[in-house]
C-alpha cells in the first residue's frame, strides 16, 4: 500500500469515480429527469450520491460490516433510549417506581427497556468484534491511526453509558455496583473525593446523583459520541475500507465497487440477523430483569454487567492500596498500549503472518478479560452463600413488582412495602394491639399489658404453652379469663397430640386436612377425654362457658374475634377486649386477620 | 464489477431489509408510545401477595368518579341571603397518576353554594381553555380571569368567549356532609362531555 505518498490511492480513486467512471443509472439520474422541487433547493440527490456511491475497493465484503452494525446499535439506543425517557423519572423517590411501571405495565415497555439493555450488551460485543477485524485487516495502520483513536475513544465512551445507565433504575443492582464505582472514582489521590462529589452530586448517594447521572447519559455523552463517530466516518471516508492483503492495488482498483447496493445490502443483511437476533433473545428471556428497588439499609451482593466482570474480578486480587491500580491503572495501561499500536506497528504490511506480535499482543487482552470473567462467573456459581442471597433476591424483587403493580406511594421505591397487606398490618398493629398486646420485645410495659402475647399467636409453641399455662402473663394471666381454666396436664407425646388437633382446627379445610391424621384424631380423643368438650363447643355456633373451637385459627373465627370477642361465642362476659368490628374498617379488619393467620404458620 | 442484473436485484434487496427493518423498529415503537392512550386504570390494581381474594383491591370505578366529601352542609352559603359562593378543593385517596398512587390528590376544585335548599356545585375550570374560574363578588358573578368569560350566579354563560355553561357537577347530601362526584369535561366545544 502506497500510503505514504502525499496523496492517498483511495482518495484518489474516490475522484475518479466521481469523474464518472464507475457511476450507476440508480445513482446519476439521467440529464433529461428534472431535479425536482426539494433537489433543486437542497440538492439532496448529489449528498444521496456522495454517501452512497463511495467506492469499496476490492468489492464488498462481509468483513465490512461491523462498523455499520454498531452504528445500527447506537441508533437502537438511541430509539429506545429516547423511548424510556418518555415514561422515566431520574428522582430517587420516583426512578424505580418509574422503570417498574415501563417494565411490568406499559405495553411492550419489558421489550423496550429489554432491547436497550441487550442493545449495550451488543454494543459491548460488536466493538470487540469490529476492533478484531481492524487488528486482522491492519486497518489501524498509517494512515488511518485517527480511525484507531477516535474508535478507542468511542470504546471509553460506551463504558461511560454503561456505567451511568446501570445506575439509572435506582434498583439494589444498579445502586451498590455503582456505589463500587463511585468509591473507586474517589479513592483516587489529590482530586479523587472532589470529583466523586461532583460525579454524584453531593457527598452521598440521592436525587442529585441519579440527575447528574441521567444527563451525562441522555445528553453529555450522546452528543460527545455523535462528535466522535462524526470524525470516525469522516476519516474512514477519506481513507476508505482496508482491503484483504492479498490483492494487488491493480486488482482492488479492478473490483472496487459502490458502496450501493453490494456493501449496503450486506451490512443492511448483517444488520437485520443481528436485530432478530437481538428481539429473539429479548423476548425469550422476557427483557432484562429488575431488582428491588434500591434500600440504602439493606444487603446486597452487588455484581457489575458482564462486560465489568473483569474488571471487577480484578479488584480482588489487589487489596488495599493497590485496588486503584487495578481498576483504573490496569485498565488505563491497556488503553495507552492500544492506543500506541499503529505508532508502534509500523510496517506497510497488513499480512497478518507478519504482524503475529502486535495481533497476538492485541489478542491477549480480550483473552485475559475473557478469562477474568469467566473466573468471577464460576467462584460466584460455586459460593453457596451468594447464590442463596441471589434467591433471596429475586424473591425480594419479586414481591417489590407485584406491590408496585397497586402504585408506588409518592415516598418512593422503598415505600412500595407498604402496600404489603402483612405490612400494613404491621402498622395497624402497632396502632391499635399494643397498648395491650405484646408482639414478641414489642409492646406495653409490663405493667400496663392487658392481653396475651400476639408473636406466634396459635402455632404449635403457643398453643403448647398455653395449654401448660394458661394463667402465665404471656397469656390470659393478666385478663378477666385469667382461672378460668385450668392447666392441662400431659406428658410430651399427648400434648403434642392435642396441640396438632387444636392448630388443625385453624386449616383452611377443616381438622381432618391435617399432614399428620394419626395424631390429630389421638389428639381430638384426648380432647373429649380431657373434658375440654364441656366449656368448648366445636360447632361454630353454641355458646359454652369458654370461646367455642369451630374454626379456631381459621379467618372467620379471627374476623369475628376481632369483630365482637364481647360475644357468647368467643370471651363473652369475660371480654376485656375492645370490639375493633366498630372501631375499623373492613378492609383494616381483614389486613389484621391476615397477620393473625400469618402468626400461626410459625413454628 | 458485477453484471448489472444482479446489482440491480440487489437494489430490491437492499431496499425490501431497508423496510423491513424500518417497520420491525416502529411497530413497537408505536404500541409502546400509544400506552396511555389505550390505558384506563377501570381494572384496578392487581391481585395482592398473600391476601385472600385480592381483598386489597380498590377495584371498580376510577377514584374521580365516586362521590367524595368536600364540605359540610352547614359551611355551604346562601346565595339568596346574599353570600359569596365558596371555592373549596375536592380532595380524593387512592388517585392513581402513572407509576404512583396518590394519598390526598387535589384533582380540582368547585364553586358551592345554595340558594334556599337548592345545592349547586360548579366546575372551576372553565369550559373555554381549562383556566381556573374566579368570583367577583363587586359584580356577583363568576369571571374567567385569563379571556374574560363571565358567568351568572347559576352558572350560565354572559358573555366572552366561553362557548358554553359552567360545569355542573352532581352533589349530595349524606349525614350533614356534601359528596361530590367530580369530574373533567371536554374543553371548547358546546357541549358537555366528560373526558
Amino acid at each position: 500500500m502506497s500510503a505514504e505518498k502525499p496523496s492517498d490511492p483511495a482518495y484518489d480513486s474516490t475522484l475518479r469515480q466521481r469523474n464518472g467512471q464507475a457511476t450507476e443509472p440508480v445513482s446519476e439520474p439521467p440529464a433529461t429527469e428534472p431535479r425536482g422541487f426539494f433537489d433543486s433547493r437542497t440538492g439532496y440527490r448529489q449528498l444521496l450520491r456522495h454517501l452512497l456511491d463511495e467506492p469499496v475497493r476490492g468489492g464488498a465484503s462481509f468483513a465490512y460490516v461491523f462498523g455499520s452494525l454498531l452504528l445500527f446499535v447506537l441508533c437502537n439506543q438511541a430509539l429506545t433510549g429516547v423511548l424510556l425517557m418518555a415514561f422515566y423519572a431520574p428522582s430517587a423517590t420516583d426512578a424505580w417506581a418509574s422503570v417498574a411501571y415501563i417494565q411490568d405495565q406499559v405495553q411492550l415497555g419489558w421489550f423496550i427497556r429489554g432491547m436497550h439493555s441487550a442493545g449495550a450488551s451488543v454494543m459491548m460485543l460488536g466493538m470487540c468484534a469490529h476492533m478484531l477485524q481492524v487488528l486482522i485487516y491492519g486497518a489501524y495502520k498509517k494512515p488511518r491511526e485517527l480511525n484507531w483513536l477516535s474508535g478507542l475513544f468511542l470504546v471509553t465512551l460506551v463504558f461511560g453509558f454503561a456505567l451511568t445507565g446501570y445506575l439509572l433504575p435506582w434498583d439494589q443492582k444498579g445502586y451498590w455496583a455503582t456505589q463500587v464505582a463511585t468509591t473507586l472514582i474517589g479513592s483516587i489521590p489529590l482530586c479523587g473525593s472532589l470529583l466523586q462529589q461532583l460525579l454524584q452530586g453531593g457527598p452521598t448517594y440521592g436525587n442529585l446523583t441519579l440527575t447528574h447521572f441521567y444527563a451525562l447519559h441522555v445528553f453529555v455523552l450522546p452528543v460527545v459520541v455523535l462528535v466522535l463517530i462524526a470524525i470516525h466516518l469522516w476519516v474512514f471516508r477519506r481513507h476508505g475500507v482496508t482491503p484483504r492483503w492479498n490483492q494487488s492495488p491493480k486488482d482492488l482498483e479492478r473490483t472496487a465497487e459502490p458502496f450501493w447496493p453490494g456493501q449496503a445490502t450486506r451490512d443492511l443483511l448483517a444488520i437485520a440477523a443481528l436485530l432478530t437476533f437481538l428481539a429473539v433473545w429479548v423476548i425469550r428471556t422476557h427483557g432484562v430483569d429488575l431488582a428491588a428497588p434500591a434500600d440504602p439499609a439493606s444487603r446486597y451482593d452487588a455484581r457489575p454487567e458482564w462486560y465489568f466482570l473483569p474488571l471487577y474480578q480484578l479488584l480482588k486480587y489487589f487489596p488495599g492500596p493497590l485496588e486503584l491500580l487495578a481498576a483504573l491503572g490496569i485498565p488505563s495501561l491497556i488503553g495507552l498500549l492500544l492506543a500506541a499500536l499503529p505508532f508502534i506497528d509500523r510496517g506497510e504490511s497488513t499480512q497478518p503472518r507478519r504482524r503475529l506480535l502486535p495481533i497476538l499482543l492485541a489478542l491477549s487482552v480480550p483473552l485475559g478479560l475473557l478469562v477474568l470473567g469467566v473466573v468471577a462467573r464460576s467462584q460466584d456459581l460455586q459460593n453457596p452463600v451468594h447464590i442463596k442471597h441471589l434467591y433471596e433476591a429475586h424473591d425480594q424483587a419479586q414481591l417489590a413488582r407485584r406491590l408496585a403493580l397497586q402504585g408506588v406511594p409518592v415516598a418512593g421505591g422503598v415505600a412500595v412495602y407498604q402496600n404489603d397487606p402483612l405490612e400494613q398490618a404491621r402498622l395497624l398493629i402497632a396502632e391499635h394491639c399494643t397498648t395491650c398486646h405484646t408482639v414478641g420485645k414489642s409492646g406495653p410495659s409490663e405493667a400496663d399489658q392487658k392481653g396475651p402475647d400476639l408473636a406466634n399467636w396459635g402455632s404449635r409453641s403457643w398453643l403448647r404453652g398455653f395449654l401448660q399455662n394458661p394463667d402465665s402473663p404471656h397469656y390470659y394471666g393478666k385478663t378477666k379469663l385469667a382461672t378460668t381454666m385450668k392447666a392441662v396436664q400431659l406428658a410430651v407425646e399427648p400434648m403434642t397430640d392435642l396441640v396438632e388437633y387444636l392448630h388443625s382446627l385453624g386449616n383452611d379445610a377443616g381438622p381432618r386436612s391435617g399432614t399428620d391424621a394419626a395424631r390429630i384424631q389421638r389428639g381430638e380423643v384426648l380432647f373429649t377425654d380431657l373434658n375440654c368438650d364441656i366449656c368448648h363447643e366445636r360447632d361454630g355456633k353454641t355458646p359454652g362457658q369458654g370461646p367455642n373451637l369451630g374454626g379456631y385459627g381459621q379467618a372467620t373465627w379471627i374476623r369475628g374475634l376481632l369483630q365482637d370477642p364481647a360475644s357468647p361465642l368467643y370471651f363473652g362476659e369475660k371480654n376485656d377486649m375492645p370490639l375493633f368490628g366498630k372501631k375499623l374498617s373492613k378492609t383494616e379488619l381483614e389486613r389484621l386477620t391476615l397477620y393473625l393467620r400469618e402468626q400461626r404458620l410459625n413454628p | 464489477m458485477q453484471n448489472p442484473e444482479r446489482r440491480s436485484a440487489l437494489r430490491y434487496v437492499g431496499g425490501l431489509l431497508l423496510s423491513l427493518i424500518g417497520v420491525a423498529l416502529s411497530v413497537p415503537t408505536a404500541i409502546y408510545l400509544l400506552d396511555p392512550v389505550r390505558r384506563r386504570r377501570a381494572a384496578g390494581p392487581g391481585p395482592d401477595p398473600g391476601s385472600a381474594a385480592g381483598a386489597e383491591t380498590t377495584a371498580g370505578a376510577p377514584a374521580n368518579m365516586e362521590a367524595v366529601p368536600i364540605a359540610t352542609l352547614a359551611e355551604v352559603p346562601d346565595i339568596a341571603q346574599g353570600q359569596a359562593p365558596l371555592q373549596v378543593p375536592v380532595i380524593v385517596d387512592g388517585q392513581h397518576d402513572a407509576w404512583n398512587r396518590l394519598e390526598k390528590a387535589r384533582l380540582g376544585s368547585v364553586w358551592l353554594c345554595k340558594s334556599g335548599e337548592r345545592l349547586s356545585c360548579l366546575s372551576a375550570v372553565c369550559p373555554h381553555a381549562g383556566c381556573g374560574i374566579d368570583f367577583d363578588p363587586s359584580r356577583r358573578a363568576f369571571v374567567c380571569p385569563c379571556h374574560g368569560s363571565t358567568f351568572a350566579m347559576d352558572g350560565q354563560r354572559q358573555e366572552g368567549p366561553s362557548p358554553r355553561d359552567m360545569d355542573r357537577l352532581d352533589v349530595q347530601v349524606q349525614d350533614g356532609k356534601v359528596l361530590c362526584r367530580y369530574q373533567r369535561f371536554r374543553l371548547a366545544t358546546g357541549t358537555k362531555e366528560p373526558v
